[in-house]
């Protein structure tokens, strides 16, 4: 089951960048680029690719407009994206509760 | 054990999310509470409070959901940081409102044979707050829940019936509707 577990791991979350920036989105709601970069200290093109991984699996939407004259782009974490993440993180924990039953990793 | 802090911090995760689904609700928290706060207030003569007592339940259950909103604010809300400038603008314009309200209801309430009006007068001010977050967030809801309970402030009191009626009329439908909205939002977020 572990292993299964594993590879019900959501991959498009699981990577270390979108998983902190799914974290920020449900936490706080929305999010500003310029918030997630100064945050998450990527640069704009790779805090714009995982942006963009996360958009065109339906996890965010991104919103543009101006604010004060400039233009502003807005993360907001979608439905789907906030059950993608509940699911996520249930599956983490059944995977730390099988380490900790010492499950061998072709069992259930 | 590194595994049991690992599980700890996966629910410490999950009950944050918890929080975040709430506040994801869009104030249904306070929907449910002033839904209530309205649904007991107007249905005060059906549940045989003499007349005189009706005012002073009133306040108390106003103040019931001022301390109601205080705490939910605290409890799911507190983390948020400072308040965006349209909801600033949004919640200062509630003493316009507000102030009209009481204004109005004091004007109406010396005139005896309009003295009913006064109740109607404060669900007139808050559907018109409502209406103005809903034109400022452009929240269908807020708009909607605004003129839903502008119109039953302006229509119940022309309904040739008794005060009594008019007020269960109001609490149902004006209370009951904020109600509804309230549990519908927080069932939504609460399945996503």
């Amino acid at each position: 089951m572990s292993d299964d577990l594993f590879h019900s791991l959501d991959d498009t979350i699981h990577a270390k960048a979108r998983l902190a920036i799914m974290s920020i989105l449900l936490l706080d709601g929305a999010a500003t680029f310029g918030r997630l970069k100064e945050v998450l200290q990527l640069t704009d093109g790779n805090l714009g690719a995982h942006v963009r991984a996360l958009e065109e699996a339906g996890y965010i939407e991104v919103k543009k407009d101006f604010w004060e004259r400039r233009p502003r782009t807005t993360c907001l974490v979608t439905s789907a994206g906030r059950q993608a993440f509940g699911r996520y993180m249930e599956t983490l924990q059944r995977l730390f509760e099988a380490t900790r039953r010492g499950d061998p990793p072709d069992q259930a | 054990m590194e595994i049991d802090q690992a599980l700890q911090d996966v629910q410490l995760i999950k009950d944050m999310l918890r929080l975040a689904r709430v506040r994801a609700s869009g104030g249904a928290p306070f929907f449910v509470l002033w839904g209530a706060v309205w649904f007991v207030g107007y249905l005060l003569p059906w549940l045989g409070v003499p007349g005189a007592w009706i005012g002073p339940m009133w306040l108390a259950l106003d103040l019931v959901g001022a301390l109601g909103s205080i705490l939910i604010s605290l409890r799911f809300y507190r983390h948020r940081g400072p308040l965006p400038h349209l909801a600033r603008q949004w919640y200062w314009s509630a003493l316009i409102f507000f102030g009209f309200a009481v204004g109005a209801a004091s004007l109406f309430g010396t005139t005896s044979s309009h003295a009913a009006w006064a109740l109607f007068i404060w669900p007139l001010a808050i559907g018109a707050w409502y209406m103005l977050g809903g034109i400022l967030f452009e929240s269908r809801l807020f708009l909607l829940l605004g003129i839903w309970i502008g119109v039953l402030s302006v229509a119940i009191p022309l309904l040739p019936m008794v005060l009594a009626v008019q007020q269960a009329l109001m609490g149902v439908f004006g209370g009951g509707a904020l109600l509804a909205s309230g549990l519908s939002l927080l069932h939504v977020a609460g399945h996503e």
